[in-house]
């Protein structure tokens, strides 16, 4: 059971950091290189906060929501805005600029050694339903469920939701229904820079702080969307727990290479079968 | 009558201007050749190292090493009498760069008699196959096992430690005390792997049942592999690790609750341990380290009294000049120099042939006055022999100017 446990420990990070990345996906369209960069950047304001100063824990939260807001706000301005009206995926090579600008920013500051961080609830680990476990874990897990929740509801029930859905489903038609849709752009970075940027006092425990963090969880974070499906916050939360098992299932029965194989592998199936990932709609384009 | 006279005085210019010119080009080609200057002729080092890139705290460090050792071998008469030239270039961590930059000094007809040829294996594999065709001494601080081969790379020396005096001092000191069922969990790149395959070796020999478990350099949890070695019920756990992979290592062992003791190897004590994984948990490993790297460590078995003073002679300096991480690299390469410097006063010569001859014989610590780390390069092995008498054992509770503060 503790393997479990710690796969839904493992999925839960990438389903968080997925969950952001669906944020500006479901509004713009647009897969943000620079997404997991705000979970670097917050995870250096947990170190700043906790390990260096020694701030309550809402100031920490309240400062990586801000900054984090502050960045996504920057970034969606330098690196979105201005290829408004370009079409083709320039904003792939842009959101990827700023991904390297904010790790050279973070190694120019802290360099390239690792920081410690602990987790502000404690370290202190327990048995549930047989298997062992940090608070850490148990965080994680609760906090996915819980904002897989909210950020599905406020998709699909909330005014905000259904705008995000006009701006990616006809962006023009949206404008021409009354959707400001440079709003919808400027705020679904903001938030999800926010959130991107609060997650890292979670991840940050687990993983410490470096200015590698970012690339090391887009990759599955990615994998998590193109099974769960683009767009889709449930597919990423089922995709996301159901990698993190397979992962860790992986890494105990298994040598070290055997889990991106099956992961990449499984992958590959889900995309054959259904290209749009398990949960994701299938669009028709006219071409 | 005039002919004859004005014929033989052309021909009397034109035969001094002839010796001239001779003359002339044949003291600018010994100049060039690299390693046969004669008496004052600087000894050029030239050294690429990582300023810039994902390496350059590191390669800044060695750069700084090198500045300040360059002073401690001049003052001290340099290579057998010959003052020292350092040129430091920029290879911004990449082996591809590093071959240029190297070629580009050996064509610019300023051929160098010793080359530092980089802080990691990634710059240093690749230039010794010219440094050998070229016949130009090389010391390094890289490890990677492949860059000590006597046999095709006669001209290279190393003063790190590589996988196997890595892995065998701990092999050695774990069977003294004792344990039988041993598991290792190690970062899952090119170095862990090495180390990874040498524990496994050298444990079969000395008849220690070793586990091996490697957890990928991004990973956010380390629980499996952890939960993989405890299945072999070992009776102590080995981290070797360097990087953030640690940290996951080492929650994975708080969180399955094993009771047994945690030791750390010198590639762990590499690193600022207690910055990494906090100093509670950094002090519940006992870590492996060299005498230097430690706070106030005295004269020992492991540490002898030439090595600590030559240690005493360069710190100071260091703190002078600012230390931005772990002593490790600054130490490592001030050795690369010292261990030339020692090389080519034995050998009374400069030539890197007789400079070689000389490290393969033995050095004394008398010979070796500015040598802080391990010896004993033999012919078979141009790699210092590290073994578990030469380290020390210490618990780190913090970094002091990157020295170990701990107990033992």
């Amino acid at each position: 059971m503790t393997t479990i446990w710690t796969g839904l420990a493992i999925g839960s990070v990438y389903v968080l950091v997925a969950l952001t990345y669906n944020i500006v996906l479901s509004a713009t369209g647009i897969f943000n290189f620079a997404q997991a960069q705000m979970v670097m950047v917050g995870a250096f304001i947990a170190y700043i906060g906790s390990t260096a100063n020694d701030w309550p824990v809402p100031l920490i939260v309240a400062v990586a929501l801000a900054v984090g807001a502050v960045l996504g706000a920057l970034e969606e301005r330098v690196a979105i805005w201005p290829l408004r009206r370009s079409p083709g995926l320039g904003y792939l090579v842009t959101t990827l600029g700023f991904a390297v600008a904010l790790e050279g920013l973070a190694y120019m500051i802290y360099g390239s050694s690792p920081r410690n961080v602990e987790f502000f609830i404690g370290e202190t680990p327990f048995s549930l339903l047989g298997g062992r476990l940090l608070p850490i874990d148990a965080s994680l897990i609760a906090l996915a469920l819980a904002a897989t929740l909210v950020l599905h509801l406020i998709g699909t029930r909330t005014r905000w939701g259904l705008a995000c859905r006009a701006t990616t489903s006809d962006r023009d038609a949206a404008a021409l229904r009354g959707v400001n849709i440079a709003r919808v752009s400027l705020l679904s970075f903001t938030v999800a820079g926010a959130l991107g940027a609060a997650l890292g006092l979670f991840v940050a425990p687990l993983t410490g702080v470096s200015m590698n963090l970012g690339n090391s969880l887009v990759v599955y974070s990615f994998m998590i969307l193109a099974v769960g499906g683009f767009g889709s916050y449930g597919g990423a939360l089922l995709g996301g727990l159901a990698i993190g098992i397979v992962q860790a299932e992986c890494q105990r029965w298994m040598s070290a290479a055997a889990p991106p194989v099956i992961l990449f592998g499984i992958l590959l199936l889900v995309l054959l079968l259904r290209p749009h990932g398990l949960f994701g709609v299938r669009r028709l384009r006219t071409v | 009558m005039r002919f004859n006279r004005f014929a033989i005085v052309a021909m009397a210019a034109i035969s001094i201007i002839g010796l001239a010119a001779c003359g002339s080009s044949s003291s600018s080609s010994s100049g060039s050749s690299g390693g046969s200057g004669e008496g004052n002729d600087p000894y050029r080092v030239f050294a690429v190292e990582p300023l810039s890139g994902p390496f350059s705290l590191f390669g800044k460090a060695c750069a700084e090493a090198l500045r300040e050792t360059e002073k401690i071998v001049n003052a001290d008469g340099g290579f057998d009498g010959r003052p020292m030239e350092l040129v430091v270039k920029d290879d911004k961590g990449e082996g591809t760069e590093a071959l240029t930059l190297l070629q580009e000094e050996i064509n610019s007809g300023n051929k160098p008699d010793l080359v530092i040829p980089g802080t990691t294996s990634d710059e240093a594999v690749p230039l010794l196959p010219v440094l050998a065709k070229e016949g130009i001494l090389s010391v390094t601080n890289a490890s990677d096992t492949a860059l000590d081969n006597p046999e095709k790379y006669p001209l290279n020396f190393g003063v790190a430690t590589t996988s196997l005096t890595i892995a065998g001092p701990m092999i050695e000191q774990l069977k003294k005390e004792g344990f039988k069922s041993v598991a290792v969990i190690l970062t899952d790149n090119e170095l862990g792997r090495s180390n990874g395959e040498a524990y496994e070796e050298l444990g079969s020999q000395e008849g220690l049942e070793v586990a091996v478990a490697y957890v990928p350099e991004e990973a956010v949890d380390a629980t499996s592999q952890l939960e993989q070695l405890d299945s072999h019920n070992p009776e102590v756990l080995v981290v070797s690790a360097f990087g953030p992979s640690i940290v996951p290592m080492l929650k994975a062992k708080e969180k399955l609750g094993l009771e047994i003791p945690t030791w750390g190897d010198t590639a762990t004590a590499s690193q600022d341990l207690p910055a990494t994984v906090g100093s509670a948990a950094a002090q519940k490993i006992t870590l492996q380290a060299q005498p230097w790297q430690v706070e106030g460590e005295e004269p020992s078995a492991a540490y002898t009294k030439q090595s600590k003073e030559a240690f005493d002679a360069f710190y100071p300096r260091l703190q002078k000049a600012g230390i931005d991480t772990v002593i490790v690299p600054y130490i490592f390469t001030h050795d690369t120099v010292a261990l030339a410097v020692a090389g080519a006063n034995k050998a009374k010569s400069t030539e890197a042939g007789a400079i070689a001859e000389a490290i393969e014989g033995g050095l004394t610590p008398a010979e070796t006055p500015l040598f802080i780390g391990t010896g004993g390069w033999t012919a078979e092995d141009h790699f210092p022999a590290t073994t578990a008498e030469k380290v020390v054992e210490v618990s780190a509770a913090e970094t002091n100017e990157g020295l170990i503060v701990g107990s033992h």
